[in-house]
């Protein structure tokens, strides 16, 4: 069911768009940055987008890309940022071209991070600086967002879920014909009454409460208060969705964006998991990281249609890297090494902390200038979280708590 | 941030019953495998103060010092564990199971370098640590056996019923339980166990762990379980020349049916009482009359499709049958690849039924970009310590190829470890399949016990597992070692049974954890006392049998309660959801279901979606359960045999508040005398809302067309209800 059909439904049966509970407060979620973290499952192949080596052949290892390194393109003529061309036989959905020319300004490009872990826990690392913290989308919600009771959207955490420790409750979106149910709750009882149960239900919950002797117990009973005084959801959520909505990556980015733009949320991940490509690395990788880059076009598309583009802030991720080489059935396995893309007005855009050589091997770099220096640093995603939490303002008892070890090396630029 | 502390586990009946994924990372100069020397070394052992009762620690020699495995605990162990196993990090595993420990110790420590303690190491260590334990020398103060106060009886029954049997009791089992105590209830627990609706419920909770569900066409899948039985059981042709011409409903049912046998073969083994650990042996697949036709073909007019049938053991098939582990729909979920070599289906093995994180033994996913880089990762020491372990329990699966076909002339990898398990090879592997070989050894290993007390924790009690490290928080160490305490001993207990499942479930919804009320704060002190307030309201937060219901337990319990005249048949949209196992039209993984794909966790913290979902809820089946009701005659009537429509509210207040208590019973699961505030406040809102219908003077109600002049009455109750539903004690455990 497509936005049209479902507001159809909604005036066929008479129903007006009203939130149970949550429609008392008027709201906008107001913070001073809106998170997306953007997950591209299974450990993508950077090299097949922003950190391109073409198809030099190596003794005994074969060639990185199947392109050559002329075809290798630039965001702008002014650009250091270097990207991949669409294969050929592959559909070209103008996405990274789109990605790199309209945005590469407010676009920080960190080739070489080294992960660790396997999947699941390296996904949990990238999206958190650890695999032990939770994510830094359920630390922004838990820092700006502790009354928004669906502050946090999620199309499939990273590898332990977005916050396995409870620091922000998570909400999931399945498709908006599910939603058509809930914009009304009261189906049969006239307004008034419908107050006066609601105010049953308020008052038994206050005083079940303040009656209640185990600590879990209590704890979920404020959840449930929490949610029926947090400002309204759905009928909010759906007057901003689009009229279509897309399928996949690009679906989530309009269902996210529509969150934000109604202030329902401050906070999401995106998500597909097709990466893992140890066969046919091309034919898995080429068209996914297309959809991966134009879900994120329609993030900035739509953050700019609705006005909050100066608060947006992209975390664009994998659990890993592939090869570089490729094996004997044309795929590419697993390797620690991958890269990270990171979008705001805030940073210091229009710029690439190169810490991969030709051969696709990690690069240790000096603090600040990012130069290669075998006595610097690999860069991890530690260091990543650790500025990115100073950018978002994370609450500091929260920062205390899931301490970061690794050093400023001055990556954002802010 | 490292946890820093010691922290106290649980002492029962003489010996230690502890688990825990450990971590020592000390090693670096540690001894040869197994050759220790066998010098005594003095402790300072000393006793931890403590609320509780304390062990006498304060021997000046322990004779258990002298013995080879101290050694190699101080060079290999006490980083983290400390030299008394006070829990520098946090305490080691000790338990009553020596050949478990053994096992444990061999597979997964120290972590990240376990070839570093081979088997005669390990056997040495553990037999330190176990007397080191008896005499009494280690730090460990003992501790209360119990942490919480129980909710009165009848109210764990309610709980209980509704869990496992997906009921309420009956009068008879209140009246059994009121008089026989907990006895009776311990009794009832067993009766409600015989229903085949406990079997369903241990089936549901292990389709969270398999996630098959995913196959079944309804999930977007084409089918190829069923494709790979044909070919392996010389099927000709497309399904459908041989079932005939089918719609696509039996088309889905026949894949499912396929996807589903792992998950039927466990709620067999539950339903007849077998050795739980038939679910990783048995020689038979699970069939119905729709797979069955895959298997044995009969003459299509004969094919039962319209009586799909019970599930039944199989055993005439191509493919060998091994337990879940060999179904299609298993094997099919982790695919291979010629570099990849069956290792995720592996991990996925430790995962499920060993209570191992393969990747929490340490090591890094390197690169593996040729054959050459794949021989490496077993003799590079980065790789060994995961791979040492995984990789013969990949090698069990060289019969089967990267969709799970079963081809026992495939040729396999001569570089990869060959099949085995626990540091032992398959030694005859061409007079035994391997991985029946392996299957078994798994089914005996006490992490097989360990792995099913998770499993049935999680899903029993809606929380979930910690796995900790030397990484974790303090406030995590705590909450794992708590639950730990409970989890560890039911582990033993469900082996000392041969693997009852049922014993083992009625031990865990009769505990304290399971009906707690309250904590007895100085019992939990013991494990929270070094923590900072935050610290301790976090452990506290996450303990005791709470948790909010998942999308199948909230539309059991509105069947539950309507009869089966459940909330989808009125709204069309809600099928879906009603479905146990079937979430996929979003309802479900709105309310923080799983929906097998990219939804495979279980959101378990209220948000404001899944509140609205409540609150619609609340209002559409309080107008079913009154209706329902309703439309009995009086003498049939569960709650509104006393309802009279004749009369004003006012005239009949004691019958209603009757009405309403016996309400919350049923929907709270709690007893309430009619005279008590609770009753009187709802009592107060029926006739508030009356008023008001008064007021307005509606003719006809949408609630199914109530008119007539007991209207007002009729909705009155069904606002009361109403504010039932939507209560946190309708949809909390």
């Amino acid at each position: 069911m497509d936005r049209r059909e479902f507001f159809q439904l909604l005036s066929a049966a008479g129903l007006s768009l009203t939130c149970p509970l949550a429609s008392r407060s008027a709201f906008a979620a107001d913070p001073e940055h809106l998170l997306v973290t953007v997950m591209a499952s299974g450990g993508w192949d950077a090299t097949m987008l922003c950190d391109p080596k073409g198809n030099t052949l190596q003794e005994g290892k074969g060639y990185i890309n199947p392109f050559a390194a002329n075809e290798i393109k630039s965001a702008a003529n002014d650009s250091p940022i270097k990207y991949a061309p669409i294969l050929e036989g592959y559909e070209d959905i103008g996405s990274f071209d789109t990605f790199f020319s309209s945005y590469y300004q407010k676009m920080l490009v960190i080739n070489g991070i080294t992960m660790s872990g396997s999947h699941a826990s390296g996904l949990q690392d990238a999206a958190a600086g650890s695999a032990a913290f939770p994510t830094i989308g359920a630390m922004h919600v838990a820092s700006h967002g502790n009354n928004l009771s669906n502050g946090f959207i999620s199309f499939g955490g990273a590898g332990g879920g977005d916050d396995p420790f409870g620091a922000a409750a998570i909400t999931r979106i399945g498709d908006i014909s599910s939603m058509s149910l809930l914009a009304q709750s009261n189906s049969y009882q006239h307004e008034t009454v419908f107050g006066l149960i609601e105010q049953a239900k308020r008052a038994a919950a206050d005083r079940l409460s303040a009656q209640e002797q185990l600590p879990a117990r209590r704890r979920a009973i404020g959840q449930l208060i929490n949610a029926s005084n947090s400002p309204a959801s759905v009928s909010n959520l759906v007057s901003y969705i689009p009229g279509e909505i897309a399928s996949g990556m690009v679906g989530q980015a309009e269902l996210i964006s529509a969150a934000f733009a109604s202030g329902m949320s401050i906070a999401g991940n995106l998500k597909i998991s097709p990466f893992d490509s140890h066969t046919k690395n091309d034919q898995y990788q080429s068209p996914n990281l297309q959809e991966v880059v134009a879900a994120v076009n329609k993030l900035w598309e739509m953050a700019e249609q609705y006005g909050y583009d100066d608060k947006l802030v992209v975390l664009m991720l994998s659990e890993g890297g592939r090869g570089p080489f490729y094996n004997t059935e044309s795929g590419k396995d697993d390797i620690n090494l991958s890269s990270m893309i990171i979008m705001s007005n805030a940073i210091a855009g229009n710029r690439v902390i190169q810490a991969t050589d030709d051969s696709y091997e990690a690069l240790a770099i000096q603090a600040n200038t990012h130069s290669a220096d075998a006595n610097g640093e690999i860069i991890r995603p530690a260091h990543v979280h650790r500025e990115l939490r100073q950018l978002l303002n994370i609450n500091a008892s929260l920062v205390e708590k899931y301490s970061i070890s690794a050093n400023d090396m001055g990556l954002l630029g802010t | 941030m490292k946890a820093n502390f010691s922290f106290y586990l649980r002492v029962a009946a003489g010996y230690l019953l502890l688990t825990s994924l450990v971590a020592c990372d000390g090693g670096t100069d540690s001894p040869p495998a197994g050759s220790a020397s066998s010098t005594s070394s003095s402790s300072s052992s000393s006793s931890s103060s403590s609320s509780g009762q304390l062990v006498d620690n304060n021997k000046a020699i322990c004779e258990a010092e002298k013995m080879p495995g101290r050694q190699i605990w101080l060079k290999q162990c006490a980083g983290c564990h400390g030299d008394r196993n006070q829990g520098n990090a946090f305490s080691a595993v000790v338990s009553t199971d020596r050949e478990g420990m053994i096992s444990y110790v061999t597979t997964s420590m120290p972590l990240g370098k376990n070839e570093l303690c081979d088997n005669d190491c390990a056997t040495s260590v553990t037999d330190f640590l176990i007397a080191y334990r008896q005499e009494s020398c280690d730090d460990f103060p003992l501790v209360s056996s119990t942490l919480f106060n129980k909710r009165p009886i009848v109210e764990s029954l309610h709980s209980v019923a509704f869990n496992l049997a997906g009921r309420l009791p009956t009068q008879a089992e209140v009246d059994q339980v009121n008089s026989g105590g907990e006895q009776a209830f311990l009794s009832i627990i067993d009766n409600y166990m015989n229903e085949e609706a406990f079997a369903n419920r241990i089936m549901e909770i292990y389709g969270d762990e398999i996630q098959v569900e995913q196959f079944t066409p309804t999930h977007g899948h084409s089918g190829a379980l069923l494709n790979i039985t044909f070919e392996e059981e010389g099927v000709q042709g497309w399904w459908y020349d041989n079932y005939g011409e089918r719609d696509y409903l039996d088309h889905v049912n026949i894949i499912r049916a396929h996807a589903r046998e792992p998950l039927q073969l466990i709620k067999h083994v539950v339903k007849e009482g077998k050795d739980f650990r038939e679910i990783l042996t048995a020689d038979y697949v699970m069939v119905n009359n729709l797979n069955k036709f895959t298997y044995k073909p009969y003459q299509t007019e004969q094919f039962a499709y319209k009586d799909i049938g019970e599930y039944q053991p199989f055993y005439e098939t191509q493919r060998p049958r091994i337990g879940v582990l060999g179904t299609v729909g298993f094997i099919y979920k982790f695919k291979s690849t010629d570099v990849n070599r069956n290792r995720k289906r592996a991990y996925a093995i430790y995962d499920i039924f060993l209570d191992t994180d393969i990747k929490t033994l340490g090591g890094e996913v390197i690169a593996a970009a040729d054959a050459e880089a794949a021989t490496d990762i077993l003799t590079d020491p980065s790789c060994k310590s995961c791979h040492s372990v995984m990789d013969p329990v990949a090698s069990a699966f060289k019969h089967y190829n990267a969709t799970g076909m079963y081809r026992p002339n495939q040729k396999w990898h001569d570089d990869m470890s060959k099949p085995g398990f626990a540091g032992n090879s398959q030694p005859d592997e061409d007079n035994e399949e391997p991985l029946r070989w392996v299957a078994e050894r798994i089914a005996d290993d006490p992490r097989f016990a360990r792995a099913t007390v998770r499993t049935l924790f999680e899903g029993l009690m809606g929380q979930k597992v910690l796995r900790i490290n030397a990484d974790s928080l303090p406030e995590h160490v705590a909450l794992y070692s708590i639950q730990q305490q409970y989890l560890a001993p039911w582990a033993k207990l469900f082996i000392d049974s041969t693997y009852d499942i049922k014993a083992l479930v009625k031990a865990m919804v009769s505990s304290d954890y399971y009906r707690a009320a309250s904590i007895i704060d100085d019992s939990l002190d013991l494990y929270i006392s070094s923590l900072n307030d935050e610290q301790k309201d976090y452990v506290k937060q996450r303990i005791g049998g709470a948790s909010l219901f998942t999308p199948e337990m909230l539309a059991r319990k509105i069947n539950m309660l309507t009869d089966n005249q459940s909330w989808g048949n009125t709204i069309e949209l809600f099928d879906g959801f009603l479905d146990p196992i079937n979430v996929e039209n979003g309802l479900g993984v709105l309310y923080g279901g799983i929906d097998f794909k990219d939804n495979t966790e279980r959101l378990r913290d209220l948000n404001g979606f899944m509140l609205a979902i409540q609150e619609r809820m609340s209002y559409d089946v309080a107008c079913e359960i009154v209706a329902n009701e309703l439309f009995k005659v009086p003498s049939e009537r569960l709650y509104f045999e006393a309802f009279d429509l004749a009369l004003p509210p006012e005239s009949q207040s004691t019958q209603l508040k009757g009405i309403i208590a016996s309400l919350m019973w049923a929907t709270w699961g709690k007893v309430f005398d009619v005279n008590s505030d609770e009753v009187s406040i709802a009592y107060d809102l029926l006739l508030n809302i009356y008023q008001e219908n008064l007021r307005m003077n509606k003719n006809v109600y949408d609630c199914h067309y109530t008119s007539g002049s007991a209207r007002h009455l009729i909705m009155s109750m069904v606002g009361v209800v109403s504010y039932l539903l939507g209560d946190y004690r309708f949809n909390n455990l």
